[in-house]
């Protein structure tokens, strides 16, 4: 009387609920402490933050509810799946008429109401109490919604990955721990990979791949930053999607997944390889990514980091699979690795294929050289992206782009000293042949300066990488324009035919800015904002001492004041030559300037507006000048070179 | 009817079960004779459906028994150390196997509970494991099983109530052609309710024989002559085995009783004795050698 039997089977999932309903209720308290109860104690405090956005209810307690979110789903999957770890329980469940597909959905399916129950329940609290008491100014009902939908998914994708996981080991401690690992493993893997390959390979641009919002490919990592930032709809679809293929695939290996497999670590005997030598390379690649991180890159580290790597998860490895940490004698799989991994990084290196790489200039369609990993990308999900490099097309500039590679290739065994500034460049080639390179190296860019300049000063270049020249006039809400130093200057632009006036003053400064002014000044004068009318902000860099036109219409408008800081903020100003050779001298103190003898006082307004226009940021000039802020006791130190020191400075230490 | 052909299974290396070939009648009592690690267990999770085969059929009533439902609840599987989900009571167990096995009957269980006299509201887990074994009886004749199948049941069952066991058992298969599979280390522990014997030794079926068969087959002859024992009975008898005890001779005959009882008259014997063998004699000289390479599972 098979058809008497209902599909709903009520005994097993009172079993399920015997088994592991306790995780619901562990999970339900958890979050009613955390939530719903300590928002009644702010109540009753009448402690309430000032707090704008839609984020309250996941900043409130946000590391308590990352803790559950994170362990809750994979424990209950532990827990439920017990029965496949136990031998005799496995034989118990497998012996009955039951069909594995019918287990199968009991099992996730009940688990699942007991994942979901406690974030509903407490929607259903926090509902009420936003009606009767006057939480309406943290958050909305629509956030309370945003905040269980994203629980939920979230802790839905753990869930099922988790599942998917106790089908392929046999115990249950391997299961948790496998469970996050392959939570983590995507972002864990591909950091360390990319990492990995920069050691490997001179020129490879991990931070290029790196920037890539990676924190997506983890759902853990994922959870870890909801705190900081809204949950877009297309996630959740994503990870839903994701977290049914996880339950589709759970189901198709416990369907193919061997009963008697109970209390292996692996499952599946040809999984067994796959897991020790993964294990092998992930330890591996982990060990030479710490070691060069702590050695600063020493090679020798480098190597021994890998080596400790490569045994430690290799025979980890076997003692989970052999189920006893007496397995130092199975080595021949570890020679066998080694030999390989041996083999295959001498190749490479030794062919240098990706290494030395570089493009003929003939074959180059276009170039793109920039500092930002992101320029590259246009992956701002706005629709204009001001920020993004334009490739340049231009014969001179594609030659000396790929002259200043060439250089860097040449000095790739050039030792950096401690210390040493280094930048890192993103080359990126698009060829003729439709394919594309990218490069990034990290090196002193002062090295290449003979290389960037005429890149720099190209007019291709400054329309190519200057946010300035992508702007759309029209689209223009208003232009900021804010000092650096203490007083906070800022000016705001907002009239359409300043704004015209404005950006045709700044446009004109950048294409003439020379390269060794764009060092010079670096740093210096006050940030250039751009907001645009659909909300976003352009940094449009600096406007500096050596721009005359701009400074000159915002003399005209009498608006210099506000925009920079001038002259007239200064008390007095005191000049010092010091000795570069003098290591102590390079970047000293106020105190240790204030002392010298020999220093120059200045208290005219022409002659202190002429050094703040010559002043640099960086420290390795010789004369240092401090200014005397009017107010506050407020200073700042400033440099300047022979060149730029004007003429009654030079007369004044002419005669020390 | 239950048929095992050609099965092979390998645990990852260990080659557990070889080419195995059985069959077991509707209504009978087969006895799996084999020592520990020979494939007992396997056999029998195969045959329980837990364990897939890698090669071979194994069909009831000729439908392979491997994740077919409406088979399973015709089979209840009472392994070699009962084990029930944790924290059950008796009542609760029996609610589970009920929403399994459409053929469970309240009111055996009742009868049954009563004549154990088993506690039904007392965690199963807390009962000795004598007690945790007769619990599963009751839950396992509960369900009214075509087949029942049974790993070393009767291991750590005083003998009053292993007698109580055998009997209900014995019942079933009397009242609803109850088919019984039964695997014991121990050969006499279950030659009493067995009709049929399989022996399994390492992985393999090596003799599988009807009881009755086999006792009225096979005789045990204790002779003795004034001379020697004549030369032309032993040409006719051909015995398995001979041996010989001061002036008694020991025989062991294959053949008819009555026939053989003939013939030796006919040589005016001093002595003459036919006794029955018991089942270990039986099988040590059927098997020659294996036989006695695997006596210890015999006894």
């Amino acid at each position: 009387m098979p058809s008497k039997m209902s599909w709903f089977n009520k005994e097993m999932i009172r079993h399920i609920a015997r088994s592991s309903g306790w995780i619901s209720i562990v999970y339900f308290l958890g979050l009613l402490f955390i939530l719903p109860i300590a928002m009644l104690m702010m109540y009753s405090n009448e402690h309430f933050p000032d707090y704008e956005g839609h984020n309250f209810l996941f900043q409130l307690n946000f590391e308590f509810q990352l803790g559950l979110l994170v362990i809750v789903p994979v424990i209950l999957a532990v827990f439920l799946f017990r029965f496949l770890h136990v031998k005799q329980a496995s034989d118990l469940m497998h012996s009955l008429p039951l069909k594995r597909e019918k287990i199968f959905h009991h099992y996730v399916l009940t688990g699942m109401v007991f994942l979901i129950a406690p974030v509903v329940v407490i929607t259903l609290i926090i509902m009420i109490l936003h009606s009767i008491l006057d939480f309406g100014r943290l958050f909305t009902l629509e956030d309370l919604f945003h905040w269980a939908g994203t629980t939920t998914v979230i802790a839905l994708i753990l869930y099922t990955a988790s599942v998917m996981i106790a089908m392929v080991t046999g115990i249950s401690a391997v299961h948790a721990i496998l469970s996050y690992i392959f939570l983590f493993f995507p972002f864990g893997f591909v950091l360390l990979l990319f990492n990995n390959l920069k050691i490997l390979f001179y020129g490879f641009p991990s931070d290029f791949f790196l920037d890539q919002q990676l924190e997506k490919m983890s759902p853990i990592t994922y959870a870890a930053t909801l705190n900081g930032r809204g949950f877009h709809w297309n996630d959740a679809a994503l990870f839903l999607i994701i977290s049914v293929v996880f339950y589709a695939a759970a189901l198709l290996i416990y369907k193919k997944r061997k009963v008697e497999q109970a209390s292996e670590a692996i499952a599946f005997p040809k999984l067994r390889s796959v897991f020790k030598y993964g294990v092998t390379f992930c330890t591996m690649i982990l060990g030479g990514t710490y070691f060069s991180g702590v050695s600063d890159h020493n090679l020798a580290w480098t190597i021994f980091g890998y080596v400790i790597g490569t045994i430690f998860g290799y025979f980890i490895a076997e003692m989970v699979l052999q189920k006893t940490w007496r397995v130092f004698g199975r080595v021949k799989g570890l020679a066998v690795y080694a030999a390989i991994v041996i083999v295959l990084v001498l190749g490479v290196k030794t062919l240098g294929i990706y290494d030395n790489r570089l493009p003929d200039v003939a074959d180059i369609r276009s170039v793109q050289l920039t500092n930002d990993p992101r320029l590259y990308l246009n992956h701002s999900e706005k629709d204009e992206d001001y920020n993004r490099m334009k490739p340049m097309k231009e014969k001179a500039n594609i030659a000396a782009v790929q002259r200043m590679h060439r250089q860097i290739l040449a000095d790739r065994n050039l030792k950096h000293r401690k210390h040493e500034p280094l930048t890192d460049f993103y080359i990126h080639y698009e060829l003729k042949n439709g394919s594309s390179l990218t490069r990034e190296y990290s090196v002193n860019e002062r090295l290449y300066d003979d290389f960037f300049k005429p890149i720099y000063e190209s007019e291709e270049y400054k329309l190519a990488a200057k946010s300035i020249f992508k702007v759309k006039e029209n689209k223009i809400k208003t232009i900021n324009i804010s000092a650096y130093g203490p007083l906070n200057k800022k000016l705001l632009l907002s009239d359409p035919e300043e704004i015209k006036e404005a950006l045709s003053a700044l446009r004109k400064d950048m294409l003439a800015e020379s390269y060794q002014d764009s060092v010079y000044y670096h740093d210096r004068g006050s940030m250039i904002e751009i907001f645009m009318g659909d909300g976003q902000v352009v940094d449009a860099g600096e406007f500096n001492p050596g721009y005359h036109h701009f400074s000159k219409w915002l003399k005209k408008k009498n608006l210099l004041n506000r925009a920079a800081v001038t002259a007239e903020d200064f008390s007095h100003a005191l000049i010092v030559k010091v000795d570069l050779a003098n290591k102590g001298d390079m970047d000293p103190s106020k105190k240790e300037l204030e002392s010298k003898e020999g220093s120059l006082v200045i208290r005219d307004k022409r002659q202190m507006g002429q050094v703040l226009d010559q002043a640099s940021a960086s420290v390795d000039k010789e004369y240092k000048v401090i200014f005397y802020y009017k107010i506050d006791d407020s200073y700042e130190i400033m440099s300047f070179d022979e060149d730029h020191a004007p003429d009654f400075v030079k007369k004044h230490f002419l005669n020390r | 009817m239950i048929e095992m052909k050609h099965v092979h299974k390998q645990f990852d290396r260990l080659q557990a079960l070889e080419n195995v070939n059985l069959s077991i009648q509707k209504g009978s009592i087969y006895g799996l004779i084999g020592s520990n690690g020979a494939g007992k267990t396997t056999l029998i999770k195969l045959l329980a459906g837990i364990y897939r085969q890698d090669q071979g059929d194994i069909l009831v009533d000729g439908t392979p028994v491997y994740e077919n439902i409406s088979l399973k609840q015709k089979i209840f599987y009472i392994p070699d150390q009962p084990f029930v989900f944790s924290h059950y009571t008796t009542t609760q167990m029996a609610y589970f196997y009920k929403s399994c096995y459409p053929s469970w009957s309240e009111e055996r269980f009742e009868k049954l509970a009563q004549l154990f006299e088993v506690h039904l509201k007392k965690k199963i887990q807390t009962f000795s494991k004598g007690w945790q074994r007769q619990i599963a009886f009751i839950l396992a004749l509960s369900a009214n099983p075509e087949i029942l199948i049974l790993d070393e049941p009767l291991d750590g069952l005083d003998p009053v109530v292993r007698e109580k066991v055998k009997n209900l058992l014995i019942h079933d298969v009397a009242q609803r052609e109850m088919t019984i599979l039964i695997s014991s280390h121990n050969l006499r522990e279950i030659e009493d309710i067995c009709d049929h014997i399989g022996i399994i030794h390492k992985g393999t079926l090596i003799l599988e024989k009807e009881l009755d068969e086999l006792k009225s087959d096979i005789h045990k002859v204790q002779v003795a002559y004034r001379d020697s024992v004549p030369n032309k009975l032993i040409k006719t008898l051909k015995p398995l085995h001979s041996e010989k005890r001061g002036s008694v001779s020991l025989f062991i005959v294959r053949g008819e009783e009555d026939l053989i009882a003939k013939q030796i008259r006919e040589t005016n014997p001093v002595i003459f004795d036919l006794l029955p063998l018991t089942l270990e004699e039986i099988f040590i000289y059927e098997m020659g050698d294996i036989g006695y390479a695997i006596k210890n599972v015999l006894v």
